[in-house]
């Protein structure tokens, strides 16, 4: 390489690390939503991010990227599940995907945030197309005009099913009191 | 979106599932990798179509055109107009020299480390067992069959030559130092590093100290479980003299490096091919003049995996030419060769190389007649009363010690009579082998019941090995009972036990650490620091800041190396303390603290100098052990 060419894959690299640094939760939340498990979800993310970073993609800005890279782990998520059956119900599942350090570290798994478990469980339980809007809303900061484009569905639909989503999580939060 | 549900919205968003810093390592060194590229012959194949499809495009353009022009009908007076382009030719990946270097291999190589692997690859989960370095890809060793299959993609990293020093260090842990003499997935230039490790703990109880040369000699026939720790707490190493014993155990031979590509897909057919190249390369190996690299040869066979559509070692045997070739390394004139082969004949499969078994029991050399009858019993488990008799008293009690006649003992065997050994067996190396190996069994009432009994065994190892499995297999009151036994056991005893407790989720068990740690005897508290460093918690990093303040250069270090772990993880606790804490580190009195936080300085301090030094190789080699180069890692990265 010459000394520019060293210098534009570095500052390239450099860039990529601050991006993925930046986004890597709100990322991997919605691969897990989408996917309904968190090692599928790193699968995805993992994929994902790398073929970003593979293709010179020209984006102005953290947001357009954001935006950029959820959309690509929808469409990435649905050719998965279009070439793959749906995994089998695995009932630890929801608890570890919501564990960061689950593995080989039992006592971070015990002093997890619960509250963060326990929400990421109650998401997970969702209809898959309400989860998909409220993640997509939520974690991936897209618009409903946007969501709509991307699931083929009206913005009526999103709109209602995102509404239908929080009143679930609402009921079920309820025995237990929302924070205020 | 009405105000009522403002709350909900604002939960969900705060619930956020965070990545874990080996992901986050391992996706950024994807990120950050050269695209793939085509092979050179790809290359020319694209260019070849490329040009006949222009070609192809321009005669029929052309050729329309005259006839348009003169009328003719068939065009056949015309020549091509265009010749083949070449394509590019310029060399892919390294550098010639380099890749002269690096064995030619690294083309399309993707580089893998320790961290972008399976954690279930590693498996112990001792406390003293923090690390184990990446040369368990050479042996091809794992505690578990996942972890075997997920072996078939791994690549060798590093080829290492090694010395067994007849020494022991406060674990009593075999030292053995090595040097890197190739390394294909890296970066060639650290070649010639020296690296310090230290074998296993659970085979230590076969070291030098016990029973002289011998040990030495087994590991020479590769009958060592050579998955190497880095263990931290290598301070007050005492050497009885060096034996300065090369060992070539599945390294690459003739010059032809043991290794695989990471493929683009899962198993491309070309790797097969590849792999079937390097067993034909190994089994000519089998006549290498030079005995060390037959035995290499052979066992790197022996821990033959294949690919998914691949054959396995037994088939091996199915092949006469190889079998044929193995069997008769059972003749060498060398009997470390002999040695191997009798240890290998089992993974064989039933029946595979049961003459030569036959016949090695009746040799003239009772070291090979003791190995050839711990193999023997691995498929005869039921003669072994009344073959043990026929063995020489003094390799049968020493073999035994080493594991060797007692083999089936390392896996875990949960059988009625397995299990009744365990509880009620005469020799107490034997029981201890059974307890620790139990814990890799399906969790059983009856392996909880053995275990459980075992925690009162009069011999201190067996305990231990049964609180350790323990912790793996669980059962109904278990957590409670190794509570029990947390304060009035040895200290090296509890350390396993209350980690065992952690690992079963048992609170109490972080609280009984917390007490080692600070405790009186040194070597629970090396090992207790070592266990904090894998929890997450706030409480427990500052524990381990405090550790780091002990008196004791043995606890200190193993404090540093433990919280410099830990740090790695952005959202570690205590990070501006733990940082200060390292930097201070650096400039200890005690020579061993100050090795430990210059380790931890190579990939904590200054990571984006890291980075362009290239990350995962420094990392490599910090996780091979110590880099014992010249100076400091990070005044290195300075000088990027």
């Amino acid at each position: 390489l010459t000394t520019n060419g060293r210098r534009w894959r570095k500052e390239r690299s450099d860039g990529l690390a601050v991006l993925y640094r930046e986004l890597k939760d709100e990322l991997l939340t919605v691969a897990v939503h989408l996917t309904g498990s968190r090692a599928s979800g790193e699968d995805l993310l993992h994929d994902v991010f790398v073929a970003f970073a593979r293709r010179d993609v020209e984006l102005d800005g953290r947001d357009e990227a954001r935006r950029y890279l959820v959309k690509s782990l929808v469409h990435r998520a649905r050719d998965v599940a279009r070439r793959h059956a749906p995994p089998a119900a695995d009932e630890g599942a929801l608890e570890r995907a919501a564990s960061s350090d689950s593995d080989g570290d039992p006592l971070a798994h015990v002093t997890a945030s619960e509250e963060t478990k326990r929400v990421t469980a109650m998401v997970l339980a969702l209809p898959q197309e309400q989860r998909d809007v409220v993640t997509l809303h939520l974690h991936g900061g897209l618009a409903f005009r946007e969501i709509a484009a991307l699931l083929s569905i009206s913005i009526n639909t999103a709109t209602s099913r995102y509404r239908y989503a929080l009143l679930a999580l609402k009921r079920q939060l309820a025995p237990r009191g929302v924070p205020k | 979106m009405s105000d009522e549900l403002d709350d909900v919205e604002a939960l969900v968003r705060g619930a956020q599932v965070a990545t874990t810093q080996e992901f986050d390592e391992r996706v950024m060194a994807a990120a950050s990798a050269p695209r793939p590229r085509m092979t050179r012959a790809a290359r020319w194949a694209a260019g070849i179509i490329v040009a006949i499809a222009i070609g192809g495009a321009l005669t029929a353009a052309a050729v329309e055109w005259l006839r348009g022009r003169s009328g003719s009908e068939d065009g056949a007076f015309l020549t091509n107009p265009v010749g083949h382009t070449s394509g590019d030719s310029r060399p892919e990946g390294l550098e010639p020299a380099d890749r002269a270097r690096a064995g030619g291999i690294v083309e399309r190589s993707q580089i893998i480390t320790k961290d972008q692997l399976p954690p279930s690859l590693f498996g112990s989960s001792e406390p003293e067992v923090e690390e184990e370095t990446v040369l368990s890809y050479f042996f091809g060793l794992s505690p578990n069959a996942d972890a075997r299959a997920t072996f078939r993609d791994a690549p060798l990293v590093a080829r290492v030559r090694l010395d067994v020093e007849g020494g022991s260090s406060s674990h009593g842990n075999r030292v053995v130092r090595g040097e890197i003499v190739a390394l294909y997935k890296g970066d060639p230039s650290l070649v010639g590093r020296k690296v310090l490790l230290h074998e296993k703990h659970r085979e230590s109880r076969t070291s030098l100290l016990c029973w002289g040369s011998a040990s030495a000699r087994r590991v020479a026939a590769g009958l060592g479980t050579f998955v190497m720790p880095l263990e931290t707490t290598n301070v007050g190493v005492s050497t009885t003299g060096p034996i300065h014993l090369r060992l070539a155990l599945g390294e690459g031979l003739n010059g032809t490096p043991v290794a695989m590509e990471v493929p683009d897909r899962p198993f491309p057919a070309a790797e097969d091919e590849m792999v079937k190249a390097l067993r034909d390369d190994l089994v000519t190996s089998l006549a290498n003049p030079d005995p060390f690299v037959r035995v290499g040869a052979i066992t790197a066979l022996s821990r033959w995996q294949g690919t998914s559509m691949d054959e396995s070692l037994s088939e091996l045997w199915h092949d006469s030419d190889v079998a044929k070739e193995l069997l008769g390394a059972g003749r060498d004139d060398d009997p470390t060769v002999r040695w191997t082969v009798a240890n290998m004949i089992p993974r064989g499969g039933r029946d595979a190389g049961q003459e030569v078994l036959e016949e090695m029991l009746a040799d003239s050399d009772s070291a090979l007649r003791a190995i050839a009858l711990g193999s023997f019993l691995m498929r005869h488990a039921e003669m072994r009363s009344e073959l043990v008799s026929t063995c020489d008293p003094f390799w049968d009690a020493h073999l035994s010690k080493a594991g060797v006649l007692g083999e089936t003992s390392f896996f875990a065997d949960t059988s009625e009579q397995g299990l009744k050994a365990l509880r009620e067996g005469i020799d107490p190396m034997d029981r201890a082998n059974r307890a620790w190996a139990a814990g890799d069994a399906d969790p059983t009432p009856e392996v909880s019941a053995a275990l459980i009994a075992a925690l009162d065994d009069p011999d201190f190892e067996v305990r231990r090995g049964a609180a350790h499995s323990l912790g793996r297999v669980g059962g109904d009151g278990v957590a409670d009972r190794l509570d029990g036994i947390a304060n009035s056991e040895d200290p090296r005893v509890r350390v396993v036990s209350a980690w065992s407790q952690v690992r079963l989720g048992d609170a109490r068990g972080y609280e009984h650490l917390s007490h080692l740690a600070t405790g009186s005897d040194a070597r629970a508290a090396t090992q207790a620091c070592a266990a904090l460093g894998r929890i997450a918690s706030r409480e427990a990093v500052a524990l381990l800041l405090a550790a780091a303040r002990d008196p004791r250069p043995s606890v200190r270090g193993a404090a540093v190396a433990a919280l410099a772990e830990r740090a790695k993880r952005s959202d570690a606790p205590h990070r501006s303390a733990v940082e200060m804490l390292l930097a201070t580190a650096r400039d200890d009195d005690d020579a061993y603290v100050r090795t430990v936080a210059k380790a931890a300085s190579v990939w904590r301090v200054k990571p984006k100098a890291i980075v362009r030094k290239g990350q995962v190789e420094v990392e490599l080699i910090c996780r091979l052990g110590y880099v014992c180069a010249d100076g400091d890692g990070s005044e290195d990265s300075d000088d990027e």
